[in-house]
């Protein structure tokens, strides 16, 4: 083995003897933070302010960085993300207010040691000149290097480490420029890791991936933290990507914090419209059970402005969900009635906002419930019977119907729908000749609303 | 993974120094006069004591060898100063003239030239010192200039660069256009470029610059690999962006100077050798500044031996044989690597 | 004997005629021979020389005019006049001579004009011990000093007093017969493309003046200078001398187009001449030709009719 003639730094040294990742170290002077939960956050920001040019960038932003979290940033463009990452690493300085970081001011690090904590994954890389993929990750270790820095076996093996994890072991001789845009990013995060750095700071690491891809960077970076205690901050665009891996969100509305906190507080419906300034619809996903969002056109979503008829939908088990979405779009004020708490229709109108009597789970429609269900046919302007089976737990959302002699009616053409033997199919003949129209889809049903306007 | 190990380093390195040495020392052998292999070993074995009415050793010594050192240090300088260039302004189209230092040079040469001061010999001539002082301005200008907000903007400095070197060559057309036809052949000869021989004071004062300036480059060659990545991910990295930056501009302009202000300007070395070299070891500045160093002056040692042998006793413009012997070559070589 | 008068006596007015300067205070051996050249250094010999290495093609021909053509080792690419100077072994160009090609020759004295690399030349010429003597002529009387003094250097004083005497006395007698008589207007083309005329300090300039002309751009700052065709119109010259340092059908052409402006006398009265360029810009002996074929041109009715 060739022996090092030049000084290793003491912390190279230690490398050698340490795993892939440093042992948690012990922080250091402790600033006058305040402590959460007892542990120090990893990054506290105070009170930042930064401008490029005259307008504020980033605008009185106070937040901390737990240890081990992933934290997700996310906002419209120009709201100051990016900006965030390059004050965090110290690119840029702040015109005001502090970053601490381990309780240490950031400002007063040098250069190298910042890079030996943070390391910076960013958004896309341009190498005018052919490097190899092994040496732009044995880049990463340059923190640890001085002088001429000839890189020492454990600094290979460190850099292997970090492309066996991410995959780019097999790249290592090719020439990075020659790589695919996925591999690329993968080779950039190698790098970062090859840092053995405490936190990842990542700019929109899968913008320009595929969504097989953007899922292995996803997944990725979970393991890491998992695995390595990493604190990770990653830039996304993704909305449901950032909901789904990561532990908290900051919204970041024109270099404010709309809101800071678990995915599902800070993505709803109100917050993403007043921030996007666009009408969204958030849901669960059924899966992992992170709030899923669905952006609305916005030539759909100006007709929410105007005041409309009330409908009063009879649905349940789902079969309201797409009539429900179809008329909050058109902009009518809809509620619903009476459906179970956690049945598949109550779990949408929850999530668009919509007034619902409920029921106690799986239980028959009781007396409670349909008082309230009768005050809301008695606000509406009209009410739709949606496509449902009725059973005996819920045919009293169809009798009901009958108290409202002079209420308008629609009925959707339904099949093989009654399971009270024939109690429903009756009541159906009995609305219809009392003047309930049926039409035969929703299409019909939304022209039949619009002439009644 | 292939990585540049010290042993690797200190093996190429050696390698091509020998191949230097080996090459001044066949140079020295070519020229008008007659000097072979015996008359070589007799001179080197006892350059102090020999006898000094020979013409043939007095050529060797005293007419050839500073002349082809001077070649090793001008060759060196405009290659190392292309790579730095072009790491600095993260362009492969850069090379040691882009940034206004040689028209500054060249200027101040044509000035001595012009007010006649060749006449003086003090220790150092006057055109070399004078060429010296105008690159040495021409640098200080465009470094002032470029700096925004007491950083360096290096796109600023491109511009700046260029627009200066265009200004300055422009005041030289001028200079040439008004004076008379004994002085335009000679600023004209001077501008070509041309490697005569001087007296070895010169010769050791800019072989000690440019040395001392090239170490200093290779030094700071991992950091040259960083700034490549672009300045935020190199200070992400732990860079210290401004001071790699002043280093590489300084460094590369400085040499730059000392190199034009004694050999004029001598085209194609600092943009072939550094793309001839990435294509050969790759793009690691810790190998490639010092190979760049050696290979440049092994090239421009063989060009300016090609120069003054070929249609002896005329001499051909060295910077016509680096072009044309260099041109094809390199495109020879392109379209193998396709 | 003779010779032990004459070398002191000789030595003497030597020492007298050579500078301008006062004669060296340094001791010299009775033989030396001691002269300083136009930049004024001083060159010493013991005996004359017997090896020369001209590198100028005025040089050349001062050489050959004082019968040293055995002496004259080596010439540069460009002495061509007389013809045999251009059988001798080259040295290199006009501003490159070839430092190993003259050392290999080695010659006792290296002559030349002052040029942008005299300095270095001269440094690297000390190496070998050759003496070099550098010459600046600024006018006539320059040039008859320095055929002069090569004359001392190489014991040719006699060939010197002839040659001199000649020369002055065909100047003298030009001089003579223009004095006070009307001075006509004169452009002499140095260069076609660009346009390059003479101006007062330049050998063609002076020359034209002692030739009975005027030269219509006297007011000239500088010797040498481009100038739009314009300008030449408007001084509307009498006569037209165009420089000829190529073949003669180039000249015709050109002459021909200098006929085409007929708002100039000079065209009007067909008063278009050549000269050959190296006998108005060579500061040797020709020089008084060149004179001579200035004359009949701008004078043709006192001096002989040239050919047009």
């Amino acid at each position: 083995m060739w022996r090092p003639i030049f000084h290793l730094s003491p912390q190279t040294k230690k490398i050698g003897t340490a795993t892939f990742f440093p042992k948690r170290r012990k922080s250091e002077k402790r600033s006058d933070s305040f402590f959460k939960n007892g542990s120090q956050p990893f990054f506290e920001v105070r009170r930042l302010r930064f401008r490029y040019e005259r307008s504020w960038v980033l605008n009185d932003l106070s937040f901390e960085v737990k240890q081990g979290e992933i934290l997700g940033i996310i906002g419209p463009n120009g709201s100051g993300k990016t900006t965030i990452l390059r004050v965090l690493s110290k690119v840029l300085i702040p015109d005001e207010g502090e970053v601490y970081i381990k309780g240490r001011n950031l400002l007063r690090l040098r250069t190298n040691e910042v890079a030996r904590i943070i390391g910076v994954v960013p958004q896309n890389t341009y190498f005018p000149f052919p490097f190899t993929v092994g040496q732009v990750v044995l880049m990463g270790r340059s923190p640890w290097l001085s002088g001429l820095g000839f890189e020492s076996s454990k600094d290979l093996q460190i850099a292997s480490q970090a492309m066996a994890l991410t995959n780019t072991l097999g790249l290592s001789d090719r020439l990075i420029f020659e790589l695919s845009g996925g591999e690329r990013q993968r080779a950039i995060i190698a790098r970062a890791l090859a840092q053995e750095s405490e936190v990842m700071l990542l700019d929109e690491p899968t913008a320009y991936l595929d969504i097989g891809h953007q899922i292995e960077i996803y997944d990725l970076i979970k393991k890491l933290n998992a695995e390595k205690r990493l604190t990770v901050i990653i830039v996304s665009h993704d909305l449901n990507l950032a909901a789904e891996y990561c532990d908290r969100l900051i919204l970041l509305d024109v270099g404010k914090i709309h809101k800071i906190g678990t995915p599902k507080e800070v993505i709803t419906e109100e917050n993403l419209s007043r921030v996007y300034q666009s009408k969204v619809l958030v849901e669960e996903n059924p899966v992992t059970g992170a709030p899923r969002v669905t952006l609305v056109s916005k030539l759909m979503s100006k007709k929410y402005q105007e005041k409309k008829l009330v409908v009063h939908i009879i649905c349940g088990g789902g079969s309201g969900t797409d009539l429900m979405r179809k008329l909050v779009i058109e902009g009518y004020k809809v509620t619903c009635g009476v459906l179970n708490i956690g049945d598949a229709d109550e779990l949408i109108c929850e999530s668009l906002g919509i007034e619902v009597a409920r029921e106690e789970p799986f239980y028959p429609i009781s007396e409670g419930s349909l008082v309230r269900n009768r005050a809301l046919i008695e606000e509406s302007d009209i009410v739709i019977v949606e496509r449902t089976k009725f059973g005996k737990g819920n045919i009293r959302n169809l009798e009901v119907l009958l108290e409202f002699p002079e209420k308008p009616i629609l009925l959707l053409e339904n099949d093989k729908f009654d399971y009270t033997g024939g109690r429903a199919t009756s009541i159906y003949a009995e609305l219809k000749s009392l003047g309930a129209v049926a039409l035969r889809n929703h299409s019909e049903i939304i022209e039949y609303l619009e002439e009644g306007c | 993974m292939k990585v540049l190990s010290r042993k690797k380093w200190l093996i190429t390195i050696l390698l091509l120094t020998i191949l230097l040495i080996g090459t001044i020392i066949f140079c020295s052998f070519q020229g008008s006069a007659d000097i072979n292999l015996k008359d070589v070993i007799e001179v080197f074995s006892n350059p102090l004591g020999q006898n000094w009415q020979d013409t043939k050793a007095i050529i060797l010594l005293k007419v050839r060898l500073p002349r082809i050192l001077l070649a090793c240090m001008v060759g060196g300088a405009l290659a190392v100063a292309g790579v730095v260039l072009q790491a600095l302004l993260r362009n492969p189209l850069a090379d040691p003239y882009v940034l206004g230092v040689s028209s500054g040079s060249a200027l101040g040469a044509i000035i001595a030239i012009l007010l006649g001061l060749n006449i003086t010999i003090g220790v150092l001539p006057s055109i070399p010192l004078f060429g010296f002082a105008g690159g040495l301005l021409t640098i200080l200008f465009v470094y002032h200039i470029s700096k925004v907000h007491r950083k360096i903007s290096v796109q600023t400095m491109l511009l700046v660069g260029v627009v200066t070197g265009a200004v300055l060559a422009a005041v030289i057309m001028f200079i040439t256009s008004i004076v008379g036809p004994h002085q335009v052949q000679g600023i004209i000869f001077w501008l070509m470029g041309s490697l005569s021989s001087q007296d070895y004071s010169l010769v050791l004062i800019v072989s000690f610059y440019v040395i001392i300036g090239i170490l200093i480059l290779i030094y700071h060659a991992r950091s040259l690999n960083l700034l490549i990545l672009g300045e935020e991910s190199a200070a992400q990295l732990g860079l210290e962006v401004e001071r790699t930056k002043k280093v590489a501009f300084v460094g590369a302009s400085l040499i730059t100077g000392a190199a034009v202000s004694v050999s004029g300007l001598i085209g194609f070395v600092g943009i072939l050798i550094p793309h001839l070299m990435r294509m050969i070891i790759g793009s690691d500045h810790r190998l490639l500044l010092p190979v760049a160093a050696l290979s440049g002056g092994i090239y421009l040692v063989v060009a300016d031996t090609l120069a003054r042998t070929l249609l002896a006793p005329t001499e051909i413009p060295v910077g016509v044989i680096t072009a044309i012997c260099g041109g094809p070559f390199f495109i020879y070589l392109l379209r193998q690597k396709k | 004997m003779k010779n032990q008068f004459i070398m002191p006596i000789v030595y003497i007015l030597l020492l007298a005629s050579c500078s301008n300067q006062p004669p060296s205070l340094k001791s010299s051996a009775p033989h030396e021979i001691v002269c300083i050249d136009d930049v004024g250094r001083e060159v010493r010999f013991n005996h004359p020389p017997q090896k020369i290495v001209s590198l100028d093609p005025s040089v050349t021909e001062i050489l050959f005019a004082l019968g040293l053509a055995n002496e004259v080792v080596g010439v540069t690419n460009y002495c061509d006049y007389p013809e045999v100077a251009k059988f001798k072994p080259k040295v290199g160009g006009y501003l490159d001579p070839n430092i190993e090609a003259i050392a290999l020759l080695e010659p006792d004295l290296v002559v030349t004009t002052l040029k942008t690399d005299t300095p270095r030349l001269i440094q690297q010429l000390e190496n070998f011990r050759i003496k070099v003597f550098v010459l600046d002529p600024k006018n006539m009387e320059d040039i008859f000093h320095n055929i002069s003094s090569l004359a001392k250097l190489t014991h040719r004083e006699e060939n010197a007093r002839r040659l001199v005497g000649s020369l002055k006395e065909r100047l003298t007698d030009v001089k003579r017969k223009v004095d006070g008589i009307y001075r006509p207007g004169v452009f002499l083309e140095m260069g076609a493309d660009p346009l390059i005329t003479v101006g007062p300090g330049s050998f063609a300039s002076d020359l034209i003046e002692i030739a009975g002309g005027r030269n219509v751009f006297s007011h000239s700052s500088s010797r040498y200078r481009r100038l739009p065709l314009e300008e030449v119109l408007l001084a509307g010259p009498e006569v037209i001398i165009i420089c000829s340092m190529v073949s003669d059908d180039k000249c015709l052409a050109q002459k021909r187009w200098w006929e085409r402006w007929t708002t100039m006398s000079a065209v009007r009265n067909n008063r278009i001449y050549v000269v050959e360029a190296d006998l108005i810009t060579r500061p040797g002996p020709r020089m008084i030709d060149g004179l001579m074929e200035l004359a009949k041109a701008i004078h043709p009715e006192i001096f002989q009719e040239t050919k047009r």
